[in-house]
């Protein structure tokens, strides 16, 4: 499975918000899309998963255009992970079912198929405990955790997360990654997912593209992105990049905002502001 | 371990919806059996399954079958109708507080009927007819003003209905203003009733309500997967922009349909999907077949009281299921933080 965006333009109200967005994800391969605030990080993963329709350009899932397949079938495909905080009236252990819906029938009340599967999701993910309280009586961190379980057990082919980790505490954050890791590598699964953890971006992704401004500013390994002068550029800070003995980065370090000479802070003359 | 959980969660609800069945059927034979000639109900249950009578029992069997019995199995279908429509729009909109009247069909209906009366067209075209006709116009007008690129958004829809539902209501009021001696008619019509129920009149609404009915027990999974939030519906498979449209229309026609016979009845839509779900939770799939039966149930009882309390003098149902109606809706309200576990839309 190979997933392609080729030159995908979006906009609202005739601001562009995504220009000429290209590039390809594969196989148990995570992808991680960066970019400050407003780069257009999540949009671009709203038109992968058909909740938004670029103005141009196309997206091909092993050749097909995404446009061309009915939506149940995409969703047999491609598994979300969004930022909505809706909180649903629903128990976790519903809510987690819920990622079956795709594959089974109208009145099917347990698809008997994905038992095992979903034993396994809700073990490593650590939701044992919680599977008959309700959403709104378990924490945020959690509702985290529940709706990845749930984007787990539709089986996906590619796997998009809207900020996985936000909201986590800094063991889930690795754990989390850990698993999505594991589930990318073990079924080959195309990860694509969107951060705000520079560090936590170096050490999991194996490709990242950083967004400015609604374009792509630079795309590969995370040693050949994630440079200060990059960072620098994208993000107006001063980083310290902290690297490990085989020159992998470690963790990558905001020092201060870069400011020019009337010491206004640059991030801040974004014309869009 | 998690398939044992889970069968223990789907157990309680499916059993809920059974008692809610029995309790349907009781409530038919009961609503059949007492009136102003008791019936006892093992007679009813003899007279009903059989069909046809001895001598003995010709008048109780005249009294069941062309009396009481369509008038029960209205009620019946009306509560179940009004109860589904609750479930819909309480889950399309993500608000508990929603009843199948916000989207200004059943004022739209109330015009329509005050409207007949006024200008005495109930000699021509009945006054069902008129009162459907205009459902059916509100409702269009509802859906115009909420469109938006061809899409339903929630809170455009919501405030639609208001809008809609309140130039109607101003409309009613000013044909109740210059109606003059048919006033009566009117806000007999306006409180709901199920009197004079004959079966020419169940079998139309049967003929509309029961299709319809079967075909909300089609979306009680998509609606689960609706209050999820629309993208991760969408990431999901639900067509949810399509789903919403055909929703919003169903409910508008299982509205439109049991109001333009029997009233705007208050309160059926409103409560019944909230007492349901307060013993088997929110899970459309089966909220939405325990409320209708639960619902028909409860409008059996509502008439039956609505019938005995100043026999032979009725009361309007519309009263009587308000007054069960309201105490339960301010208590709702009072413990809302704990039964609302809904994320309001746009709040």
């Amino acid at each position: 499975m190979i997933l392609k965006v080729h030159n995908i333009t979006f906009s609202y109200n005739s601001v562009n918000v995504l220009e000429d967005i290209t590039f390809e994800a594969g196989e148990g391969e995570i992808l991680g899309i960066l970019g400050p605030n407003g780069a257009g990080k999540t949009t671009l993963l709203r038109c992968i998963f058909r909740a938004l329709i670029p103005k141009q350009g196309v997206i091909l899932l092993d050749g097909r255009d995404i446009k061309a397949v009915s939506r149940i079938e995409l969703a047999k495909k491609i598994s979300v992970v969004t930022q909505e905080n809706v909180i649903a009236p629903f128990t976790v252990l519903e809510t987690i079912l819920m990622g079956r819906f795709p594959h089974t029938t109208t009145f099917k009340l347990f698809d008997y198929n994905a038992t095992n599967l979903v034993e396994n999701v809700i073990e490593k993910l650590d939701l044992r405990e919680f599977l008959e309280r309700g959403l709104n009586e378990v924490s945020g961190g959690e509702r985290r955790r529940i709706h990845i379980a749930r984007a787990l057990i539709q089986q996906p082919k590619v796997l998009l997360l809207d900020e996985p980790t936000s909201h986590l505490d800094p063991n889930y954050k690795l754990q989390i990654m850990d698993v999505i890791k594991e589930f990318t590598i073990e079924n080959s699964l195309v990860t694509i997912m969107t951060l705000h953890d520079l560090s936590l971006a170096a050490r999991f992704c194996d490709k990242i593209i950083l967004l400015k401004e609604g374009r792509i500013f630079a795309a590969g390994t995370p040693s050949e992105v994630l440079t200060p002068k990059n960072i620098g550029e994208v993000y107006k800070i001063d980083v310290r990049i902290v690297e490990g003995e085989n020159g992998e980065i470690l963790g990558i370090l905001p020092l201060k905002t870069i400011r020019d000479d009337k010491n206004e802070m640059v991030a801040l003359r974004n014309p869009l502001l | 371990m998690v398939l044992e959980i889970y069968k223990q969660m789907i157990a309680r609800k499916i059993l809920f919806t059974i008692f809610s069945a029995i309790l349907l059927i009781l409530s038919v034979v009961i609503g059949v059996s007492i009136g102003v000639v008791q019936i006892p109900p093992s007679l009813v249950l003899k007279i009903l399954l059989r069909g046809s009578s001895s001598e003995s029992n010709y008048l109780y069997a005249i009294i069941i079958w062309k009396v009481r019995l369509p008038r029960v199995l209205m009620a019946s279908l009306v509560g179940a109708s009004l109860a589904i429509a609750g479930c819909l729009v309480q889950g399309v909109f993500r608000n508990p507080l929603a009843s199948p009247y916000v989207l200004g069909i059943s004022s739209g209906a109330a015009f329509g009927a005050a409207f007949a009366v006024i200008l005495e067209l109930w000699f021509v075209i009945p006054i069902p007819i008129f009162a459907f006709i205009f459902a059916m116009f509100s409702l269009m007008i509802t859906y115009v003003v909420a469109a938006e690129d061809g899409r339903l958004p929630v809170t455009g829809l919501l405030l639609a209905g208001i809008a809609v539902a309140s130039l109607f209501s101003a409309l009613t009021s000013f044909m109740m203003y210059v109606a003059g001696e048919k006033l009566e008619v009117i806000v007999f019509w306006l409180m709901g009733n199920l009197t004079g129920i004959r079966w020419k009149e169940v079998q139309v609404v049967a003929v509309g309500s029961v299709p319809l009915i079967v075909i909300s027990l089609f979306f009680g999974r998509e609606l689960n997967i609706m209050m999820l939030g629309e993208d991760t519906a969408k990431s999901l498979g639900v067509e949810v922009d399509k789903s919403r449209k055909v929703i919003v229309i169903l409910v508008a026609l299982l509205v439109s349909v049991c109001v333009s016979y029997v009233g705007p009845i208050g309160f059926v839509g409103l409560v019944i999907p909230h007492m349901v779900r307060l013993v088997i939770g929110p899970d459309n799939r089966f909220l939405i077949p325990a409320s209708a039966f639960f619902g028909g149930a409860f409008l059996v009882f509502a008439d039956l009281i609505s019938r005995v309390v100043i026999q032979p003098a009725e009361i309007p149902i519309g009263i009587i299921t308000s007054l069960f109606g309201v105490p339960f809706f301010i208590y709702l309200l009072k413990r809302r933080k704990k039964v609302i576990t809904y994320d309001i839309e746009g709040a």
